[in-house]
C-alpha cells in the first residue's frame, strides 16, 4: 500500500505542475500573439489654422493684431485633440471610449466609437460643460460640472457633432462605427501607438472631426512591434471644413 | 331754401372730409413715426457697435498694465519653465497678488475677472469669483490659444454661467512667450448706461438666450421701454432665423408702447445666443386730436393765422347770407305782410311775393280767411263757390282800379259837356240789349256845356306788383238828366244781352261803328253811339289784344278793347248822350304817367282820330283824371287823338231815336238788385267766353258757384273799401280769363 501512495501523489504532483506549465506556455504565447503598433501621422499645415466650425455669420472678435514686439508663434496643431487613430476590423471589439474636458474643451475632440458601447466623458475643467448632441435623444444638454462625469450610451452608428451650452467654442465630433476594434494614443506631434492589439487583419483609419482623413489596411502578424510607415492625412479642405 | 342746403351740404362735405383727412393724417403720422422710429433703432445699433469696439479696444490697452509688470512677468516665466506642480501654490499667490495689484490700478477698466495663464495655458492665478483650481486651464479657448501665440485680441465669453466681454495680451519675457494675461468685464449695467447716454434716450439691455443680463432705461425720457419690456419678446428672438444667422433683427413691437431691435454680440459668445437689445418710445396719435398736444410754439407760429381767420369768418359771412336771403328777407316779407293783413290794409297775401314754405303759409292763411268769410257770408249750406281767388288778382300793367280809359300825357284831350243827371234812386238804367244798326251821328250844332271833370273812383289798395299805379280817377259825374217818371221800376229787368261778339265778328259788321256788347239804352235826350252807353273801360296793358272797332267808313276794322262791362246802377242819365259834337272820350294814360285831363272839344263830326277810333261821348262815365264836375254836368275830358289808346273806348253820339226814345219814358228802370243781377250775369257771361277763347275747361263752372263768389267778393271789397256797389270786369291775363274787382261810390 505504500507503493500505491506513493505513486498518487507523484501523479497529482506531475499534474499540476503541468497545468501551471500549460499555463504559463500559454500565457506566453498569448503575450507573444499580441501586436504593438506604432506610426506617425504628416499632418498638414492647413490643420493649424482651421478654427471651428461657425454657427453664425457673426465675427468672433473685433481687434486681433500681432504684439509688436516678438514674432508671433507659428501655428501648431495638437495631433491629440485633433484627430482619432483607429483600427477597424479583425473580429474583436474596442474598449469603451472615454473623453475628456480639459483645458475648456474636448480631449480629443474626434471621438470615435464603438456602436452599442458606453461613451464616457470626465470634467476637469474648473468650470461647468453642458454637452450635447443634435440629433441624439441620448446625449441631450446636461450639466457636467468640475470633476464630474458623465456617461452616454451609443446605440446608433453615425457621425455627431458635439457642443456645449456653456463654453461657446467647444466642439466635438462623435464617430459610432460597428466594427471598431482598437482606439490608438495619439501624441501631440502626430505619433500614435497601439498596444497589445491581436493579429491579424485591421484597416488603419485616422478620423478628423466627421471624416476619415486617412485610412490604410494593416496585417498584423505575430510580433512584439510592428511600425508602419507615416500616414498622411488628407488636407482639411478636402474634407469641407 | 336751395343755397342755405347746398351750403349744409357743402359744410357736411367739408366737415366729413375734414374728419376723413384728420383720421388719415393719424394713420399717416403713426406710420411715419413706425419709419422714423425703426431707421432711429438701426442707427442706435450701429452705435453700440461702433462703441462696443472701442470699448474693446480700450480693454485691450488697459490689460498692456499687466504686460508691463515685471514681476508678473517673471513669475510667469517660472510657471512655464516648471517641471512639477509642485510650485504651483507659491506661484499662484505671488501672481494672484500681482494680478490684483495691477488690476485696481484699472480704475473703470478694472476687470471682473483676470486670468494669469503659462505658456500651455494652464491657469496660475485668477481674480474674480470661483477661482480654478490648480492645474485648470483655457489654452483651448481661441481667445487664449491666440494671445499664447502673441496676439492682441479682444472676444465674448460666457463662463462658468457669466457673460464677459473678453480680452488678451501675451506676456514676454526674456525674448519668449512665457504666457498671457485674460481680462474680463462682464456685460453690466454700467455698460448699458454708458451706452444708452451714447445714444441720447434710448433703453440698452444685454441679455444671454431667454434671459436679460443688465438693462438701462433713461429716466429722463417719457415712455421708455422697461427691461420688462424689452425681455416680453426673448423667447421669439431666440427663434428669429436673422438673429440665429447673426444678423439683427426687424424691429419687434414692444405692446405698442415702443419698438425694440436684437442683435448677438462680437465674439464666440454669439453662438450661445448672447446679444444687446436697443429700444425707444413710440410717440404715435392715439387718436387725431393728439396732434393738438403735440405741437409745439413754433407750429403755432407757422400757421397763417389771418387767412385761416379770414377763410373762416367769409365762410361764415356766406353762410349768414344765405340764411338771410332765403329765410330772413322772407320772413320780413311774411311778417310785414301780416301785420298788414292784420290793419286790414290787405284782405289777403299775395302768393307773388313769396316762395317756398312761406308761399305756402301764405295760401293756408288765405284759405283759412276765405273760410272765415263763408261761414260768414254763406246761409244754409251754399255750395262752395269756385275759387276764383286765384283768378282775381294784379291786372298786367294795373295802374289802379279804373273803370275808363285814360287820357295820354301831354296831349289836349277833348272835353266832353255831360249833363247832369237825376239822383241816382231816382233812375236806373237797364243793361241795353245789342241795338240795331245805329244811323249817322247827327251832328250837334251847339257845343255841349262842358262837362265838369269827372273824378274817378277810388281805387282799392290791391298792391299790383309791376304796373306803375294810377292816378286817382275823378269822381263820377252826376249822370245825364234822365226822365225819371218813365222809369217804370216795377218792370222787369230787360233780358241779359248776349255776350260780345268777338273781333272777328266785330270786324264783320262795318257798318255799325264801335261794335260792343250790350250796352244800357240811353237815356232821352241823350244821344248814344253803338258803342253806346257809358262805358266802363277796365285798365288794361297795352299789351292786350283788344277786338276790332271798325269805324264808320273806315274800312278794315281796328281792334277794339275787349268786352266790357256796362255799368250798373249808373248814374242817371248816364245813357244820355251829350249833344251831337260831343268830344271824343279821353285817352286812357300811359303807365307810368299821370293822365292828364282829356282837352279840346272836338268839332261835331269831326271824324275818326288818326287812331281809327271814331270819338266818341262817354255818357255819364268821366274819364280817369280827366274830367270835372260842374253843375250842370260832368265834363269828361277826352284824348282828342286817340294816340295811344288801345283798349280805350270811344263812344258816339247817342242815336236821336234812343234819346227820344230816353225821353219819352220808354227807358225802362230797374232796381239796385236787379242791375247788380244784370251785371253778374254779364259778367259770368263775359267770363266763360273769356275762358273759351282762353281755351279753359269751363265744365263745372255754374252762374251759382260764380254768383257766391262775386257776391263774397263784393262784400269784401265793401266792407273794405266802403261803396254802394262793385264793379267786376272781365281780361285776359297770362293766356286765362280773369276778373277785376272795383268799388263804386256814388
Amino acid at each position: 500500500m505504500a507503493v500505491k501512495g506513493r505513486d498518487g501523489s507523484q501523479k497529482i504532483a506531475r499534474g499540476a505542475l503541468a497545468g501551471v506549465l500549460g499555463s504559463v506556455a500559454l500565457l506566453i504565447c498569448g503575450t507573444s500573439m499580441a501586436v504593438d503598433l506604432r506610426g506617425s501621422l504628416r499632418i498638414p499645415d492647413a490643420y493649424a489654422t482651421q478654427g471651428p466650425t461657425r454657427t453664425n455669420e457673426r465675427p468672433l472678435y473685433y481687434w486681433e493684431e500681432w504684439n509688436g514686439f516678438l514674432d508671433p508663434r507659428p501655428p501648431h496643431v495638437d495631433a491629440a485633440r485633433k484627430f482619432a487613430v483607429v483600427l477597424t476590423g479583425g473580429g474583436i471589439q474596442a474598449q469603451p471610449t472615454v473623453v475628456k474636458l480639459e483645458g475648456g474643451s474636448l480631449l480629443p475632440e474626434t471621438i470615435v466609437a464603438r456602436v452599442g458601447t458606453v461613451l464616457r466623458i470626465e470634467n476637469r475643467d474648473d468650470f461647468a460643460h453642458e454637452l450635447f448632441v443634435e440629433g441624439l435623444p441620448a446625449f441631450s444638454a446636461e450639466a457636467t460640472s468640475s470633476g464630474a462625469a458623465r456617461t452616454v450610451s451609443l446605440a446608433t452608428a453615425g457621425s455627431y457633432v458635439m457642443r456645449d451650452r456653456a463654453v461657446a467654442h467647444l466642439e466635438g465630433h462623435l464617430n459610432v462605427i460597428p466594427d471598431l476594434a482598437a482606439v490608438g494614443t495619439l501624441e501631440s506631434d502626430g505619433r500614435y501607438a497601439f498596444r497589445g492589439v491581436p493579429a491579424g487583419t485591421y484597416t488603419l483609419k485616422v478620423f478628423a472631426a466627421g471624416k476619415v482623413v486617412a485610412s490604410a489596411p494593416l496585417t498584423l502578424a505575430e510580433g512584439r512591434e510592428i511600425t508602419v510607415d507615416p500616414l498622411t492625412l488628407a488636407p482639411p479642405s478636402a474634407q469641407g471644413h | 331754401m336751395v343755397l342755405s342746403r347746398f351750403w349744409y351740404l357743402v359744410l357736411s362735405l367739408v366737415a366729413g372730409a375734414a374728419i376723413g383727412a384728420a383720421l388719415l393724417a393719424h394713420g399717416i403720422f403713426n406710420r411715419q413715426v413706425d419709419v422714423a422710429l425703426e431707421d432711429a433703432l438701426r442707427r442706435d445699433r450701429r452705435e453700440i457697435e461702433a462703441a462696443l469696439k472701442l470699448e474693446a479696444r480700450a480693454q485691450i490697452d488697459q490689460t498692456a498694465a499687466f504686460a508691463a509688470d515685471g514681476d508678473l512677468r517673471s513669475i510667469l516665466r517660472n510657471a512655464s519653465a516648471r517641471t512639477t506642480d509642485n510650485e504651483l501654490g507659491d506661484l499662484n499667490r505671488r501672481l494672484k497678488e500681482r494680478l490684483n495689484a495691477v488690476n485696481s490700478g484699472l480704475r473703470g477698466y478694472a476687470g471682473d475677472i483676470v486670468f494669469g495663464v503659462d505658456r500651455q495655458g494652464i491657469i496660475i492665478a485668477q481674480l474674480g469669483p470661483n477661482s480654478a483650481k490648480f492645474g485648470a486651464g483655457i489654452g483651448t479657448f481661441p481667445l487664449v490659444d491666440r494671445a499664447l501665440s502673441g496676439y492682441l485680441r479682444d472676444d465674448a465669453w460666457v463662463y462658468d454661467g457669466q457673460a464677459y466681454r473678453m480680452a488678451a495680451r501675451p506676456i514676454i519675457e526674456g525674448g519668449q512667450y512665457v504666457g498671457a494675461i485674460v481680462h474680463g468685464k462682464r456685460y453690466d449695467q454700467e455698460l448699458c448706461e454708458r451706452l444708452s447716454r451714447r445714444l441720447d434716450g434710448a433703453t440698452v439691455g444685454f441679455f444671454r438666450a431667454d434671459q436679460m443680463l443688465s438693462t438701462y432705461a433713461p429716466a429722463d425720457v417719457a415712455g421708455a421701454p422697461s427691461q420688462a419690456d424689452v425681455s416680453s419678446h426673448l423667447r421669439d428672438v431666440g427663434q428669429d432665423a436673422k438673429l440665429l444667422r447673426g444678423e439683427v433683427t426687424d424691429a419687434f413691437d414692444v405692446q405698442g408702447r415702443a419698438r425694440a431691435i436684437y442683435s448677438l454680440v462680437t465674439g464666440s459668445a454669439s453662438s450661445l445666443q448672447v446679444g444687446y437689445v436697443v429700444s425707444r418710445p413710440r410717440h404715435a396719435l392715439a387718436s387725431p386730436t393728439q396732434i393738438f398736444e403735440r405741437a409745439t410754439n413754433d407750429d403755432v407760429r407757422e400757421v397763417p393765422w389771418p387767412l385761416v381767420a379770414t377763410v373762416t369768418i367769409l365762410l361764415f359771412i356766406l353762410g349768414m347770407l344765405f340764411v338771410w336771403l332765403e329765410r330772413d328777407r322772407p320772413m320780413s316779407r311774411l311778417r310785414k305782410a301780416a301785420a298788414e293783413l292784420g290793419q286790414r290794409k290787405l284782405d289777403r297775401f299775395d302768393l307773388s311775393r313769396f316762395g317756398g314754405g312761406y308761399r305756402k303759409i301764405a295760401e293756408g292763411v288765405n284759405q283759412a280767411l276765405e273760410k272765415v268769410a263763408e261761414q260768414g257770408g254763406i246761409v244754409g249750406g251754399a255750395p262752395k263757390p269756385a275759387n276764383l281767388d286765384a283768378l282775381l288778382g294784379p291786372t298786367p300793367g294795373d295802374q289802379g282800379p279804373s273803370f275808363f280809359a285814360f287820357a295820354n300825357p301831354g296831349e289836349n284831350p277833348a272835353e266832353l259837356s255831360i249833363p247832369p243827371s237825376a239822383p241816382p234812386e231816382q233812375l236806373r238804367m237797364a243793361p241795353m240789349p245789342q241795338l240795331p244798326k245805329v244811323p249817322a251821328v247827327p251832328q250837334i250844332q251847339s257845343p255841349p256845356p262842358a262837362p265838369p271833370p269827372i273824378a274817378a273812383p277810388p281805387s282799392p289798395p290791391t298792391p299790383v306788383p309791376s304796373a306803375a299805379p294810377m292816378p286817382p280817377l275823378p269822381p263820377l259825374p252826376t249822370p245825364p238828366s234822365i226822365a225819371p217818371e218813365e222809369a217804370p221800376e216795377s218792370e222787369a229787368p230787360p233780358p241779359v244781352p248776349p255776350p260780345p261778339a268777338a273781333p272777328a265778328a266785330a270786324t264783320t259788321t262795318p257798318a255799325t261803328p264801335l261794335s260792343a256788347p250790350s250796352r244800357p239804352q240811353a237815356a232821352p235826350g241823350t244821344s248814344v253811339s253803338a258803342h253806346e252807353g257809358p262805358t266802363v273801360v277796365a285798365n288794361r296793358s297795352p299789351q292786350q289784344s283788344v277786338p276790332v272797332i271798325p269805324a264808320p267808313g273806315s274800312g278794315p276794322a281796328k281792334p277794339v278793347p275787349r268786352p266790357m262791362p256796362a255799368p250798373v246802377g249808373g248814374k242817371p242819365g248816364a245813357a244820355a248822350a251829350p249833344a251831337p259834337g260831343t268830344p271824343p272820350l279821353p285817352s286812357r294814360p300811359q303807365p307810368g304817367g299821370a293822365p292828364k285831363p282829356a282837352a279840346a272839344a272836338a268839332p261835331p263830326g269831326s271824324g275818326t282820330s288818326p287812331g281809327g277810333l271814331r270819338k266818341a261821348t262817354i255818357l255819364g262815365m268821366p274819364p280817369a283824371g280827366g274830367a270835372e264836375t260842374t253843375g250842370t254836368g260832368t265834363k269828361v275830358v277826352v284824348d282828342e287823338q286817340g294816340g295811344n289808346d288801345e283798349g280805350a273806348t270811344m263812344i258816339t253820339q247817342v242815336p236821336e231815336s234812343l234819346i227820344q226814345q230816353t225821353a219819352s219814358g220808354s227807358f225802362r228802370a230797374v232796381s239796385d238788385d236787379q242791375a247788380e243781377d244784370i251785371h253778374f250775369r254779364e259778367v259770368f257771361q263775359q267770363f266763360v267766353a273769356m275762358k273759351k277763347q282762353c281755351n279753359e275747361p269751363v265744365a263745372g263752372l255754374t252762374y251759382e258757384k260764380f254768383l257766391t263768389t262775386l257776391k263774397k267778393n263784393k262784400e269784401q271789397i265793401l266792407t273794405k273799401h266802403g261803396g254802394k256797389r262793385v264793379r267786376f270786369s272781365v281780361y285776359e291775363k297770362d293766356g286765362k280769363a280773369a276778373l277785376k274787382a272795383t268799388p263804386v261810390k256814388e
